[in-house]
């Protein structure tokens, strides 16, 4: 195992807040900027390569697609374009590039109206 | 999990199709001090402005007119307080203590009295701020990388400057001096007010050229205008030694040799062209051979060299197959009745392909051998007219009956009785099989008709410069054909069965 750093220390988002805090905060959001989507974006438990994000949540435009999210949440990581990076909607699988993030919101929101998306390097894989 | 290649694809294609800024931050794979600095200075400012970053995207979004109103609210306030600054009668003095007076006491109010007053609302300390994810706006680790970049740049910049100062202080005054005396010249003669105007109005601007990539597009649209000064430039120089080439061309004798005025074959006709079409012409590829010979002709300079000598359409259809013409080379050698020999290549360079030779050869060869020699050549005419397409000449079989090779006979007879002194006056009796030496006769010839048919002339040079440049290898193939009826020549002459 390498070194852990402090956001591998970091519990999940969910294990961090109670569920009656999240829908509260995802309320107020939603109200605050209805045409946005709150998302959160956690690494990989046993991710290795990729660093950790700044933040956790986000929020993201409805019109904006997979591909022009992934591409932002790249740049903000400074990823080399080398490095593969694939973003698990709901920490299942992979959602269609093409797709918008209002179709995603819809499609596998969390009951607590937040998205949840996992981000991790190809090397994880099969482990 | 299961995952595609595809996928990978896609997000690595995502970097460099970002839209808006366009920058894809990458850090940087070599680890040097540089990059170990510009990343501290990152984590420091990212730890600065994080939590401003709702801020820090609004103010992006309003600078690159994505909130217009808001937008137009900003550039009012600018002006207003750039105005007021400008036009007050307050003494500096009076303005630089009130304005330190004031930021003390915000600081201070910030600092020391807020913290005791305020709600404690954030009771929990993990509780992070939203990121705000908008496309074509910089985040605060992208903008922090940028503004770390720029730091760690400037503090290189002067700590060399620093250093250059120590090493040579002399040469270190004179470029300082001699900036500075350009800066109180722009100072001398345009007003202070309108340069830090413009520099306000740039400052307002600059994020929004930077956003919609006005940079780009402006090289984008001025690199034809670039492309073309570029080729007019060109094509003055070489346009430069054509004056002293037609010159040179009087005083040379008939002589010359071919390949040492191929280039200056090539000059000859570039002052017929403006330079527009000069620059067209070179910016075509290959590929568009055609257009580049249609403007040729529509320059009505090479329309009676080129449409009726059958040479020239050989040659062009030389150029345009060129492929054939390489297959061709490459099967020569198993071709039956050619056996080619190097040491006869001056030979019949110099006499044995002209039509001459083969007069001579007729009349001292056995028959059955010289119409032996003629088959072979006849069939090797043919293989060759069919290798290379040679649209303008038909297979010799069917020449005298055909009107384009009564043309082209007619055409290599005028020429051959306008030019060729040495030559005896029988020899383009024969039109059928020697067609080939015919040409190969007409082609020394017109090159050393040069005071006569210059554009002919020319052209025959451009061809065979072309032919030798674009490809050596058919180049030398179509020299093989030479010898190799050269060599069958001689061999009939000698009286060798084939």
């Amino acid at each position: 195992m390498p070194p852990l750093d402090k956001s591998q220390l970091q519990k999940p988002f969910k294990q961090r807040k109670s569920f009656a805090t999240r829908k509260q905060e995802v309320a107020g959001i939603r109200t605050k900027f209805p045409n946005k989507i709150p998302v959160i974006i956690e690494r990989y438990q046993r991710e290795k390569y990729l660093p950790p994000l700044d933040k956790t949540k986000f929020l993201v435009p409805q019109e904006l697609t997979m591909t022009q999210f992934v591409t932002i949440i790249r740049n903000r990581m400074a990823l080399l374009p080398t490095q593969a990076f694939y973003l698990l909607i709901d920490s299942s699988g992979l959602a269609s590039m093409s797709l918008t993030m209002a179709q995603v919101y819809k499609d596998h929101k969390d009951e607590d109206g937040f998205l949840y998306m996992t981000y991790a390097s190809q090397e994880m894989f099969g482990r | 999990m299961a995952h595609t290649g595809a996928m990978e694809d896609a997000s690595k294609g995502d970097c460099s199709t970002k839209q808006g800024s366009g920058i894809c931050l990458r850090s940087r794979p070599c680890s040097s001090e540089r990059d170990s600095q510009v990343r501290a200075v990152k984590a420091s400012l990212q730890a600065r402005l994080g939590p401003y970053e709702p801020v820090l995207t609004y103010l992006q979004s309003v600078l690159v007119w994505e909130r217009p109103f808001q937008c137009v609210l900003l550039y009012t306030v600018v002006n207003i307080v750039f105005w007021f600054f400008a036009l007050t009668s307050l003494r500096l003095l009076f303005l630089l203590a009130s304005g330190l007076a004031l930021v003390i006491c915000v600081d201070t109010w910030r600092n020391k009295i807020w913290p005791e007053i305020r709600v404690k609302r954030w009771c929990e300390p993990e509780n992070e701020s939203w990121g705000l994810v908008q496309p074509g706006i910089l985040s605060v680790p992208e903008l922090c990388h940028h503004m770390a970049e720029a730091w760690v740049s400037g503090a290189v910049l002067t700590s060399s400057m620093v250093k250059y100062k120590q090493l040579n202080p002399g040469k270190f005054c004179i470029m300082t001096c001699g900036v500075f005396t350009c800066l109180a010249v722009v100072g001398r003669y345009i007003p202070g007010l309108v340069l830090s105007y413009s520099a306000v109005l740039a400052t307002l601007l600059a994020p929004l050229a930077a956003y919609h990539q006005v940079f780009q597009h402006l090289c984008v649209k001025l690199e034809p205008v670039l492309q073309r000064l570029d080729f007019s430039v060109r094509g003055y120089m070489m346009s430069k030694p054509i004056d002293n080439q037609f010159l040179r061309k009087s005083i040379r004798s008939a002589a010359s040799g071919e390949a040492s005025d191929s280039e200056e074959e090539l000059a000859a006709f570039c002052p017929a062209f403006d330079d527009a079409v000069v620059a067209k012409e070179l910016a075509l590829t290959d590929s568009e051979h055609s257009d580049a010979e249609v403007s040729y002709t529509d320059n009505g300079t090479f329309n009676l060299s080129r449409g009726q000598t059958p040479l020239t359409e050989g040659s062009e259809d030389l150029d345009r197959h060129s492929d054939p013409e390489e297959s061709f080379a490459r099967d020569l050698p198993d071709f039956p009745s050619i056996n080619p020999d190097a040491t006869l290549m001056d030979d019949d360079d110099d006499t044995s392909i002209g039509l001459p030779s083969l007069g001579p050869s007729g009349l001292a060869s056995p028959r059955a051998s010289a119409l032996d020699v003629e088959a072979h050549l006849d069939s090797d005419q043919e293989d060759l007219d069919a290798e290379l397409s040679l649209s303008g000449l038909p297979p010799a079989s069917d020449f005298s009956g055909n009107l384009a090779g009564m043309i082209a006979s007619n055409m290599i007879q005028a020429a051959l009785a306008g030019a060729m002194q040495p030559r005896p006056p029988a020899a383009p009796r024969r039109e059928g099989p020697p067609r080939a030496g015919a040409h190969r006769s007409y082609r020394k010839q017109s090159s050393s008709e040069l005071d006569t048919d210059l554009d002919g002339e020319d052209f025959e040079m451009l061809d065979q410069s072309e032919l030798n440049q674009m490809d050596p290898f058919g180049a030398g193939g179509v020299n093989r054909r030479g010898d190799s009826q050269g060599s069958n020549f001689l061999s009939s002459l000698l009286g060798k069965p084939q």
